[in-house]
């Protein structure tokens, strides 16, 4: 999460957070894992990060695009595939981030 | 222009922006189709240090329907990457450029065929060489060489050519986009001056094309060469798109990384329908949509907004078309679901219902030795809207088209006004780099050095 924040992968607008990571992830992703494991999910909304998120990436950089921060959805961009999730944890998560 | 920098977006991605679609039965192998896309609006042919290429991070392709419903039933795509041989030196190329493995040509490119079949994939060539750009006596002295290296059979008898052409397209650009003004007409303009001869703005620009040669058996739904014309298998619809990964990350000393589906940004089918029968708030969508959700924009070839500016640009010479009040089912027909049995005797270019916009080739009609390059109207089926040839004329085409000419054809009420079947914009294709009567047919692309603008 500490390097998240100092290599400003995030960029924030009025509409949406857009959560621009080149991570290379070996292993679980800490930002997702970190989200689900300490984040809250607001009332009425259930986390739904789909369980091939982790392990889709082996090693491979990817992108997160939270399109609608108020509910937590968003896209993972990897390779060339397209991995829809909802998930206010993150957003949550990443607000954290930014500070 | 056909579709040049025909749309917000896709004006400012210039290696993805797809200029020119083509599809014909080849003339000179007539059990084969020549199916072509060009890309890169505009090439100064001087386009050095860094002269044109090909998108590393575009996919290309060049898409067939040949069942009901407007699918990419088949399509071919096209995807390259460059190599840098040297890391010394800042030129394209450090001497004469003599074959396609030359070590003095510095920055390369190359490319892999794809055939996409439903869910099979087939690699049809991998590392096939691009030609270099054309650059002057000294550094391609023998091009025409060269570009035929760059001439690649395929399996299953297929013909492929990437690479740097002249543009085929020719256009009164300059005038058409100053208030619809054609200039062998202008005396009647609304703001009037002496008429002249047009003005090929094109000419002198090259682009990027690619070229691929398809046995007709390959193309059609039956396997098979259809049995005649009226053969309701023998129509295949053609366009071509470019397409990028949905997201660019861009990396401090290393190359853009792009991750995420492909996302279409260019598409084109019949020309200059997104140059001028779509309005500007809605091209980059048309760009971006299939072809088979073309029954969005129904409206806009139903009643085009040229059918109404023609009126009112030349007063008094369009009386009949000011007066028309009805939907242009003719050009729904000729541009969205093709030609249906009975309209036409003994032809019919008909895909279905679905409304899409493709180039509809009906590969059964034979090539005609002597092209007449207003096609179809002119009553030569080998020629656009069956298909579309290098040759056809598809300004003065489509300008008839829009003021009324094809309206009869399912209207007999409909009279066209006398001007309407002489429109034309006045211009020829380019004499200085002709078409070629063998593959890739595209003329040699013009010269850096011997290249100059005209004077202003």
């Amino acid at each position: 999460m500490p390097s998240v924040t100092r290599r400003g992968f995030i960029t924030r607008t009025s509409l949406s957070v857009a959560a621009i990571g080149a991570l290379s992830a070996l292993g679980p992703l800490p930002v997702l894992a970190d989200a689900q494991s300490q984040a809250q999910p607001r009332p009425g909304l259930k986390p739904k990060l789909p369980v091939p998120a982790v392990s889709l990436v082996g090693g491979q950089p990817f992108v997160v695009y939270i399109s609608d921060p108020s509910t937590g959805a968003g896209t993972i961009l990897v390779g060339e595939q397209s991995i829809p999730f909802t998930n206010p944890a993150i957003v949550s998560s990443l607000h954290q981030a930014i500070g | 222009m056909s579709s040049h920098r025909e749309a917000p977006e896709i004006a400012s991605d210039s290696v993805a922006d797809n200029t020119d679609v083509y599809a014909f039965v080849s003339p000179d192998a007539p059990d084969t189709v020549t199916l072509i896309a060009n890309f890169i609006p505009g090439e100064d042919p001087a386009g050095g240090p860094n002269f044109y290429r090909f998108g590393d991070a575009v996919m290309y392709s060049i898409n067939i329907s040949n069942s009901p419903g407007g699918n990419p039933d088949i399509s071919f795509q096209f995807r390259f990457h460059t190599d840098i041989q040297s890391q010394t030196t800042f030129l394209y190329n450090t001497g004469p450029i003599s074959s396609l493995t030359d070590p003095n040509w510095n920055l390369r490119q190359l490319y892999s065929v794809t055939r996409v079949r439903g869910n099979k994939s087939d690699v049809l060539g991998m590392n096939l060489s691009t030609p270099p750009c054309r650059i002057g006596p000294r550094s391609t002295p023998k091009y025409d060489d060269l570009a035929n290296a760059a001439i690649h059979m395929l399996p299953g008898g297929i013909k492929v050519f990437a690479g740097q052409r002249a543009d085929p397209f020719w256009v009164d650009l300059g005038s058409v986009f100053d208030l619809g003004d054609l200039r062998p007409f202008q005396n009647l303009h609304l703001i009037p001056s002496a008429a002249s001869n047009g003005v090929n703005e094109l000419q002198g620009f090259n682009v990027h094309t690619i070229a691929i040669q398809v046995p007709i058996a390959q193309l059609t739904s039956t396997g098979n060469k259809p049995s005649g014309v009226m053969d309701p298998t023998a129509t295949i619809g053609v366009w071509a798109t470019a397409s990028r990964q949905q997201s660019r990350m861009i990396n401090m000393g290393s190359a853009p990384l792009d991750m995420g589906p492909w996302m279409q940004v260019s598409r084109l089918g019949n020309p200059l329908v997104n140059e001028v029968l779509i309005p500007l708030w809605s091209k980059d969508l048309w760009n971006q949509t299939p072809a088979n959700g073309d029954s969005q924009f129904l409206q806009y070839y139903q009643t085009p907004e040229l059918q109404k500016l023609l009126p009112v640009l030349y007063p008094n010479v369009f009386p009949n078309l000011a007066a028309l009040n009805m939907p242009r089912a003719d050009l729904v027909a000729i541009l969205l679901t093709g030609i249906p049995a009975g309209v036409v005797p003994g032809f019919q270019n008909f895909t279905g219902e679905t409304q899409a916009d493709m180039l509809r080739l009906n590969v059964a009609v034979p090539p005609t030795a002597q092209p007449n390059p207003v096609g179809l109207v002119g009553g030569d089926a080998a020629g656009f809207p069956n298909g579309r040839r290098l040759v056809d004329d598809v300004v003065s085409i489509e300008l008839r088209a829009i003021a009324g000419v094809t309206l009869p054809l399912v209207a007999p009420s409909f009279k066209p006004d006398d001007a309407a079947g002489q429109l034309k914009d006045g211009t020829t294709p380019s004499p200085t780099s002709p078409f070629l009567s063998s593959f890739p047919y595209v003329g040699s692309p013009y010269e850096g050095y011997a290249h100059q603008h005209a004077a202003a």
